[in-house]
C-alpha cells in the first residue's frame, strides 16, 4: 500500500520536475537497505585478483615498450632507406638524361627519346657520338678500322665529344692517349689508300643510305658505303660522315674536314669548327681534343 | 579517495606505473564486478577480467580525467558483459539452464552475503532497469554518463531507473524487510 503511494508520488513529482530524481534517495527502508547492501565496501574476495591483473599490466607494458623500440628502429631504417633510394633513382635518371643528350642510348631508346624530347636537344640515333654497339647490332660488325675511323672523327672534332667508353677504346687501339693523333692520321691514310674493304658489309644493311649520296658523288664509290657503316638506321644520317669521301679523292695528309660541312645537314657550329681546323691535321686534332675532353 | 588522487593514479598508470594501475583497479574493480554480476550472472568474473585486459591494452590511448575514465571503464565492461551473456546463451543449449534463485543459507552467512542478495534481487529486474539502477544508483554515475554507456537518451535512463526502483520496492523480500 505504501509502495503504491510512493509510486503515485513519484509519477507526480516527475511530471512537475523532470530534472530532479526523487527516487534516487528513497525513503523506503527496505529499498534503502537493498541499495546499501549493493553499495557495500569491497570484500577481500572481490579484491583477490589484484596481483594477477597488475602482473598483466606490467607484462603488457613491457611488450608494448619492446614493440615501440622495434617501431623506432624501423622508422630509423626507413629514414635512411628513403633518401638513399631517391638518390639512386635520381642518379639513374640523370645518367639516362645525359646519355640521351649525348646520343649514347641504345638505338631504339635513343629514337624514342628523340621523338619525345627533340626540343630539349636529344639527338636522333646515330647523329650523336657514334657508339660501338649500334653498328654491331644490325649486321656484321665492321672492321676495327671503320669503327676506329668514326672514333677518330668524333675525337678529332665532330660536333659532339667522344663518349668516355669510346675514347678509352680508341686510346687502347692506338696504344695510349698520346698516340691517338698519329694513330688516326695513319688510319685515315690507310683508309683512303684502300677504301673499298670497309664499304661492302654495311651497304646492304641500310636501305636509305645508298640512294641519297649516290647522285651527289657518283664518281666516288666509297661515299655511300662509309657513312652507312656507322649509321644503320634509316634516318637522315648519311651526310653525317661525308667528310670521308673528300679525302678519298685526295690521299694527302689533310684527311679531314673540308668536305664535311658542305652537306648542310650538320649544325652550323660544326661547320665553323671544321673550317677553322682545315689548314693542318695535327693542330686541329689536338686543339679540338682538348676542347672536347672536359665536356 | 578524492577524484584528484584518482586522476593522478590514472596519469601514472598511463605512464606505465603499476602502483597507479593498482589504485585504479582497487577502486573500480568491485563496482565493475557487481555490475557484471547483474549483467552477465555467473560469467561476471570472466567478463571483468576481459574488461581490465581491454583497459590495460588501450589505457595509453585514453584521453580524459578520472570521471571520463569511469564512463569508459563501464562502457567496456558492458560490452564484455554482453559478449559473455551471448556466449552463455549459446552454451545454454547443451548445459543445464542456470537458475536464478536466491543464494542459499551458507552463502548468506558468508561475508558479503547481503551484497550478493541485493545484486541477485536487482538482477531479477528487466535488463534495462537493472542496468540503469546499477549504474545510476548503486555505482553513482551521473545521468549523462549512464546514458552514454547504455546508448540511450538521458530521459529514457531516468525512466528506466525509476521503474526499476519502483519494481524493487514491490519485491516481496524487500517488503518483508520493510519493518526491520
Amino acid at each position: 500500500m505504501r509502495a503504491l503511494h510512493a509510486l503515485l508520488r513519484a509519477l507526480r513529482t516527475r511530471r512537475k520536475h523532470p530534472e530532479t530524481d526523487p527516487i534516487a534517495t528513497p525513503d523506503h527502508p527496505g529499498l534503502a537497505d537493498l541499495l546499501d547492501a549493493a553499495r557495500a565496501p569491497a570484500t577481500p574476495e572481490e579484491l583477490a585478483g589484484e596481483h594477477e591483473m597488475v602482473a598483466a599490466f606490467v607484462a603488457h607494458r613491457r611488450s608494448a615498450a619492446r614493440s615501440e623500440r622495434r617501431r623506432h628502429a624501423k622508422a630509423r631504417i626507413r629514414a635512411v632507406l628513403v633518401p638513399a633510394t631517391t638518390g639512386l633513382a635520381l642518379l639513374i635518371l640523370t645518367g639516362t638524361a645525359v646519355a640521351a643528350r649525348t646520343g649514347n642510348l641504345p638505338q631504339g631508346a635513343q629514337q624514342h627519346a628523340h621523338s619525345l624530347f627533340s626540343a630539349l636537344g636529344v639527338p636522333a640515333p646515330g647523329t650523336g657520338t657514334p657508339t660501338t654497339p649500334s653498328p654491331s647490332r644490325p649486321g656484321p660488325r665492321p672492321s676495327l678500322d671503320v669503327t676506329a675511323l668514326t672514333w677518330c672523327q668524333a675525337w678529332g672534332g665532330a660536333d659532339r665529344p667522344l663518349s668516355r667508353e669510346d675514347r678509352r677504346r680508341l686510346s687502347k687501339a692506338a696504344g695510349g692517349e698520346k698516340h691517338i693523333g698519329k694513330y688516326c692520321r695513319d688510319l685515315h691514310r690507310s683508309a683512303s689508300a684502300s677504301p673499298s674493304p670497309s664499304a661492302p658489309p654495311s651497304t646492304p644493311v641500310t636501305p636509305s643510305a645508298p640512294p641519297t649520296p649516290a647522285p651527289l658523288g657518283p664518281s666516288d664509290p666509297v661515299q655511300p658505303g662509309l657513312p652507312a657503316t656507322s649509321e644503320p638506321v634509316p634516318t637522315a644520317t648519311p651526310p653525317s660522315k661525308p667528310g670521308r669521301p673528300t679525302h678519298t679523292g685526295k690521299p694527302t695528309d689533310v684527311p679531314r674536314g673540308t668536305g664535311k660541312p658542305s652537306k648542310s645537314r650538320e649544325p652550323k657550329k660544326n661547320t665553323d669548327k671544321h673550317n677553322a681546323g682545315s689548314p693542318g691535321v695535327a693542330a686541329p686534332t689536338t686543339d679540338s681534343a682538348e676542347r672536347g675532353q672536359p665536356e | 579517495m578524492p577524484d584528484t588522487d584518482l586522476t593522478d593514479a590514472l596519469r601514472a598508470a598511463q605512464q606505465g606505473d603499476a602502483a597507479g594501475f593498482a589504485t585504479l583497479w582497487r577502486t573500480h574493480h568491485p563496482s565493475v564486478l557487481r555490475y557484471l554480476r547483474v549483467l552477465a550472472g555467473d560469467h561476471a568474473e570472466d567478463a571483468a577480467s576481459e574488461t581490465w585486459l581491454h583497459v590495460i591494452r588501450d589505457l595509453q590511448h585514453f584521453d580524459g580525467d578520472h570521471d571520463g575514465f569511469r564512463g569508459w571503464l563501464f562502457r567496456i565492461a558492458r560490452h564484455r558483459g554482453i559478449d559473455e551473456k551471448r556466449r552463455q546463451s549459446r552454451t545454454r543449449e547443451t548445459a543445464t539452464p542456470p537458475t536464478r534463485t536466491a543464494p542459499d543459507a551458507a552463502t548468506q552467512a558468508a561475508e558479503g552475503a547481503a551484497t550478493t542478495w541485493a545484486l541477485t534481487v536487482i538482477a531479477g529486474l528487466p535488463a534495462d532497469q537493472a542496468e540503469a539502477v546499477m549504474l545510476r544508483i548503486v555505482i553513482g554515475l551521473d545521468v549523462a554518463t549512464t546514458a552514454g554507456i547504455l546508448g540511450k537518451k538521458p530521459g529514457a535512463v531516468r525512466i528506466a531507473t525509476m521503474r526499476g526502483l519502483r519494481r524493487l520496492a514491490l519485491h516481496p523480500q524487500i517488503r518483508t524487510r520493510e519493518g526491520v
